[in-house]
């Protein structure tokens, strides 16, 4: 969902999504109790080897390769057929801001200018993260979880049709709890995948009239 | 010769006199003896207040220029239907946080008191230990109780009662009780520690008189323990009301007023709207509901507390 008019959750691929998901569930393909556990248990619980699969983001790569080092991979989510374009959900970075009546912008731009500089992303590929853009005497070890990420990156990058798509969460300042609420209710049963896409389409609508 | 019946003693003149001298009033003079404890008070309680009912007449972001919009806000709080699902929630918790408490708290002091208990202050304690734990850490601990591989349900499938094992955070209709169950274990000790200092003010041949008569735990608890412990059962109810309608700390460590919207409660919209949303108008109506709520509450309790059986 982006500002241009006539922008809509309401659409066939996404009811597609949240009925996929649901089966996900019922066929038991979640841990039991998934719905029991925090997001930081989860995924310490997926490096002590609990499970196949765990969708997470790169901000993830540094502790799950200190914690399980060459035994963890990275890869984008497929699409339902094999020749679909790639495309994920995804954020290059924050948005940081300058107050118009701060006293110290120069500092201020320092600051930005230090992290998307080369020194910060040196700093955070030693930590396994993944700088916004990559200088070239940072290189990630062939297999490592930030090698992979750029892999991927790359990937979304010459996808004609795919590509990245901002992070559900983004389009209005409510989102995130609503389409977390909601879809604890749609994977628990609650409400049915219509239902889903109805109540994500309010909050939307809610800011957009 | 009729016998002469002595006056009873006239008890009522005295008490008479000293409440009559209770109600002279003490002129100016009064409200210098208050002065310093008014001014804290006003400057970090009642300011506040007024400047959050200020805010919730308005409409504002927080950063640029608010606007006056009368009570729409509060026709909001009462016409949101998920806000009215959060009060109720917060009755629910009532339950669980103030009046098992209470009772278990009477019924368990009571029990104690009818004998001497050897090392009765290390219980003691101990049963008031979790009421000066951190909440972040009470919230923590309770995390890995009620996780799905967590010690409740390791218990239940040691005995066999794999059916009752589930992600007790995680499942749409217990969330909420398990939740509560945490304030009943917090909020218990609040009781039980005010409860036992109450009974042992209490002479013990009103016991012991009682017992001799045959009275039983129930008889006791009945005729001589809550009436005794009124104003005891009067503080505890109201703080531990008090504590069901703000909580925030737990369910924000818990469930984070999930699964869902399950366990949603007003101070976790109030702080989501204020620090979220942006919404500081909509929050400080929630907010100046819930403490009218809570006003209502404690004058209720007080009310009822003070009334004679």
């Amino acid at each position: 969902m982006t500002g241009e008019d006539g922008a809509t959750f309401d659409t066939p691929g996404n009811l597609a999504a949240a009925e996929t998901l649901r089966r996900w569930v019922d066929t038991g393909y979640f841990n039991d109790g998934y719905d029991g556990v925090g997001y930081d248990d989860a995924w310490q619980q997926f490096a002590a080897g609990d499970g196949v699969f765990f969708l997470s983001g790169t901000w993830l790569n540094g502790q799950l390769q200190e914690t399980m080092g060459d035994n963890v991979g990275f890869f984008l989510m497929p699409g339902v057929e094999s020749d679909q374009a790639l495309s994920a959900a995804g954020g290059l970075a924050d948005p940081w801001h300058i107050s118009a009546n701060t006293d110290h912008p120069e500092e201020a731009k320092m600051w930005l200018a230090f992290l998307t500089g080369e020194r910060a992303a040196e700093l955070l590929a030693e930590n396994s993260s993944l700088p916004a853009i990559v200088p070239d005497n940072v290189t990630f070890p062939a297999g490592s979880l930030g090698a992979l990420s750029i892999e991927a990156w790359d990937a979304l990058q010459s996808s004609e049709d795919g590509g990245v798509v901002p992070f559900f969460d983004m389009p209005t300042p409510s989102m995130g709890d609503t389409v977390f609420a909601a879809l604890q209710e749609l994977m628990a049963g609650q409400i049915e995948p219509d239902d889903f896409i109805q109540t994500v389409q309010q909050d939307w609508d809610a800011f957009n009239t | 010769m009729p016998p002469v019946r002595p006056r009873p003693p006239d008890v009522a003149t005295p008490r008479r006199r000293l409440e009559r001298r209770a109600r002279r009033p003490f002129g100016r003079i009064g409200y210098l003896y208050i002065a310093p404890a008014l001014v804290v008070y006003s400057a970090v309680v009642l300011a506040p207040m007024a400047h959050t009912f200020w805010l919730s007449l308005l409409e504002w972001d927080g950063l640029t220029p608010a606007r006056f919009v009368g009570t729409a806000n509060y026709q909001e709080v009462v016409s949101d239907e998920q806000l009215r699902a959060n009060f109720v929630h917060a009755a629910v918790l009532i339950v669980f946080f103030s009046f098992i408490p209470v009772t278990l708290g009477l019924l368990v002091s009571s029990a104690m008191s009818r004998h001497r208990i050897r090392g009765f202050g290390f219980f003691r304690t101990v049963l008031f230990l979790p009421a000066v734990v951190t909440p972040a850490v009470v919230a923590i601990t309770w995390r890995w109780i009620y996780a799905p591989r967590g010690s409740l349900n390791s218990g239940l499938r040691l005995v066999g009662l794999d059916f009752v094992t589930r992600p007790w955070l995680g499942d749409f209709q217990v969330a909420l009780i398990a939740v509560g169950l945490i304030g009943t274990w917090v909020y218990l000790g609040l009781a039980m520690v005010l409860f036992l200092a109450g009974i042992q003010r209490l002479p013990t041949d009103m016991y012991e008189a009682a017992r001799i008569d045959g009275a039983g735990l129930f008889h006791e608890i009945r005729y001589i323990t809550i009436p005794s412990l009124r104003s005891e059962v009067v503080i505890v109810l109201t703080l531990t009301m008090i504590g069901a309608l703000r909580t925030f700390d737990l369910i924000y460590l818990t469930t984070k007023g999930g699964p869902g919207t399950a366990t949603e409660v007003p101070s976790l919209e109030i702080f989501r709207r204020a620090f979220l949303l942006g919404r500081i108008g909509s929050s400080a109506a929630i907010a100046i509901t819930l403490s009218v709520v809570v006003l209502i509450v404690s004058l209720v309790i007080a009310r009822v507390g003070e009334r004679h059986p």
